[in-house]
């Protein structure tokens, strides 16, 4: 099956240490490389010969130089090794272990484990590109449902492309992982593009709380994002003054989400407020809520309509977020083939979470009352088709040791939203603080450069599949390099993340340029003003 | 090329392949005898073999031995003296006799230097002769390039002397090739490391 062409790499020594892996001896240090991809034919039960793909997780060094012989770093060793005769060429040997991921399996796109140790003396070779390309990735470049992020890291010459299934993401959510400036918001805006062109056509809404995605307006004047008919895909940027919701329009379960710490008796009152309100219009003021708590006050309930007044000036009338007039749709945000990015960077942390859990309710709710009930053309809150939402800075919304406003909403989409069709990719630069249960919902991860241990555990600890050897990788990736793990890809992979199409919008700051061009002359100091015999101010 | 002004001795026996017994020249059978440094431990020789003139073994005295074939025999060495042997019994022969132990390291057949170790062998009577510097360099010099290429096994034999001769190698090549003493003095520092340290204070 292997081609008379291809060179065996190395010879099958024996079982590893677990039952899915084993050893075998090469002297190709050059081509076996971490994470690099090899396969070994065996026959199968019906006598079919299989290609049984493997990756290597670590390289041991069992014939080298002498210490000895490295002890005066003047002298190359290769030029001891020479003068006593010895050419060094082929001297040094490594054992390799390396992990089954399986046989592909055609019909099904999977891997399927063969559960039977490698004879020993089994030839070993190098995965073909042609063979990577049908196997890492369940679709290609360019089809529809797939999204290209990038190539095979191990095979930088051979562009071998690695294809995200967007329905497998979008359904079972997507955690981009990275320490800072490592390229989290340049990979998600990779994301971004592919989900936007005429392929995918994708509905996505993006909190944007560093202003880092306003740059993917380009999408729309950008002809690669066209489709051949009519398809143009719309970017809609929202400002911090833009992003409101009618109180009206609040469900009564957001109202006392956004009042925190309702009691039963405040809740009853408070509803009770909210009725007479809308019986005299259905588009009701906050003031108009407020003079309904005054009709119903009495002695009984009298510290209730205090606690929710308290309640309503503090956590309604002091922030921006709720408006009596002003509202943004649903299907204003989320439309098939729209981007809707809601810039969040000049608003306060507190009334960030607020805005994510009230707009994470709303669209939660739509698609289930969508789903349950049917579209209603005249209701445009109505999401009639799967969204994808993606929350950057996810530990601000879900963190680990602590509540936020969000945390319990967000919770809920990822376990209940692939049902739903609410897809979410949580953006994080510190997974140590991003809650478990947030973090293991996500079925796929894209994770990149991460040194903090305390991160490095939480990913351990909460993502499904991977592997030490991986675990092991992350520090040691450069920017743009990603190990990809989970649904969306047919086995984990490392990747060079590509190029983006629009241009980036998070880079970081050149302090060096920016004080060399602001730079100005000291002013001469004023000594009038520090004259010993003036008393100070 | 390979007739020197001082001989060593002959082959009279041969232990293995690479190991062979040289009887020193003691001056009686009209061969002078050469100065004890000539044939000291860690010296290089070369036996010319009588079977192909052109080709040298090249070999390091690696130990020797002094031997007395009278020694407790009755007779003659009741004399008191060897000096009154010779005058109370004229036709007496001194059959006490220095022998080295050789371990070839290498052939040169005209400009071809090896290092490995030689397929042909010596046979018994082949003249032993010490080798110059200069020929000790051109040994050394294969190709153009410096090489110890027997080291390798030189120290595959079982003797305590091994790493002492390898070590008085290296201090002599220093001497001959002086760009070369770095090297050298990493490959020495190795076996005095293994020899006073690692042999003196494993017990």
């Amino acid at each position: 099956m292997s081609s008379k062409n291809e060179q065996p790499v190395g010879r099958i020594k024996g079982p590893g240490k677990t039952t899915y892996e084993f050893t075998f001896i090469t002297s190709c240090k050059d081509k076996v490389k971490i994470s690099e991809y090899l396969y070994y034919t065996w026959k199968d039960g019906a006598n079919v010969e299989r290609k049984v793909v493997s990756r290597v997780t670590s390289v041991e060094q069992i014939r080298m130089y002498p210490d000895p012989m490295l002890a005066n770093p003047a002298i190359d060793p290769a030029v001891v090794a020479s003068a006593i005769d010895y050419s060094p060429q082929g001297m040094d040997l490594y054992q390799v272990t390396a992990q089954v991921v399986g046989y592909f399996k055609d019909q099904t796109f999977k891997f399927v484990n063969p559960r039977v140790s490698p004879t020993p003396g089994t030839a070993i070779y190098l995965a073909t590109k042609s063979d990577l390309s049908e196997w890492l990735s369940s679709k290609k470049v360019n089809d529809q449902g797939g999204a290209f992020v990038g190539t095979l890291l191990n095979r930088p010459d051979e562009h071998i492309p690695e294809v995200l299934d967007v329905k497998a993401f979008v359904s079972t959510h997507l955690a981009v992982l990275a320490a800072t400036g490592q390229g989290k918001s340049y990979t998600v805006g990779d994301i971004i593009e592919e989900m936007m062109g005429p392929r995918n056509k994708a509905a996505v809404l993006v909190f944007d709380p560093h202003d880092e995605y306003g740059t993917m307006k380009e999408i729309e004047s950008r002809p690669e994002f066209a489709g051949k008919g009519s398809y143009v895909p719309v970017v809609k940027l929202y400002r911090p003054d833009d992003i409101r919701v009618r109180f009206s329009e609040l469900a009564f379960s957001e109202l006392l989400h956004i009042l925190q710490g309702i009691s039963d008796k405040m809740t009853s009152v408070l509803r009770e407020a909210i009725h007479t309100a809308r019986k005299v219009t259905p588009n009701f003021t906050v003031q108009d809520v407020l003079n309904a708590l005054n009709t119903i006050k009495s002695k009984e309930n009298e510290s209730s309509v205090e606690g929710v007044r308290w309640r309503i000036h503090e956590f309604i009338l002091s922030r921006t977020l709720i408006d009596d007039t002003k509202h943004i749709h649903l299907q204003d945000i989320l439309k098939p083939g729209q981007l809707s990015i809601l810039n969040l960077s000049q608003i306060e942390e507190d009334d960030q979470q607020v805005i994510v859990s009230v707009f994470l309710n709303r669209i939660l709710r739509s698609r289930i009352n969508t789903m349950r009930n049917g579209a209603n053309p005249s209701n445009i809150d109505a999401l009639d088709y799967p969204v994808f939402i993606v929350i950057e800075e996810g530990h601000r919304f879900a963190p680990s040791n602590d509540e936020s406003r969000s945390k319990k909403i967000l919770k809920t989409i990822l376990s209940e939203g692939r049902k739903f069709g609410v897809g979410v990719c949580i953006v994080s630069q510190r997974p140590g603080k991003l809650d478990s249960d947030v973090l293991s919902q996500c079925m796929t991860q894209i994770i990149m450069k991460m040194i903090n241990p305390v991160d490095q555990q939480n990913i351990k600890n909460s993502v499904e599949g991977i592997s030490a050897d991986l675990i092991e990788e992350l520090p040691g990736l450069t920017r743009g390099q990603a190990v990809v793990i989970g649904e969306a890809v047919n086995t984990p992979v490392l990747i060079q993340i590509r190029s983006r199409q629009t241009k980036h919008g998070g880079s970081s700051i050149d302090a060096i340029k920016e004080w060399g061009e602001k730079w100005a002359p000291a002013r001469p100091v004023d000594v009038e003003h520090f004259k010993d015999d003036e008393p100070l101010k | 090329m390979y007739i020197t002004s001082v001989n060593i001795g002959k082959i009279i026996r041969g232990e293995n392949q690479v190991t062979y017994l040289v009887q020193v020249d003691n001056g009686i059978e009209g061969k002078p005898a050469p100065a004890p440094e000539d044939c000291a431990f860690g010296s290089y020789v070369k036996i010319i073999t009588s079977d192909a003139p052109s080709r040298a073994l090249i070999g390091l005295v690696i130990d020797s031995a002094l031997i007395d074939r009278d020694s407790l025999r009755a007779g003659p060495r009741l004399a008191p003296d060897f000096e009154s042997m010779n005058v109370l019994f004229p036709d007496f022969v001194d059959e006490r006799i220095k022998v080295v132990r050789t371990f070839l390291v290498g052939s040169i057949e005209g400009k071809a230097i090896s290092h490995d170790f030689p397929g042909v062998t010596p046979k018994l009577g082949d003249v032993v002769v010490k080798m110059t510097d200069a020929e000790i360099k051109g040994f050394h010099l294969v190709g153009g390039q410096f090489k110890v290429g027997y080291y390798s096994q030189a120290m595959q034999i079982h003797s305590p002397f091994t790493m002492p001769l390898m070590i008085r190698v290296f201090n002599r090549l220093g001497k001959l090739f002086p760009d070369q003493v770095e090297l050298l003095a990493l490959l020495r520092t190795n076996l005095e490391y293994a020899l006073k340290l690692q042999g003196g204070f494993s017990r």
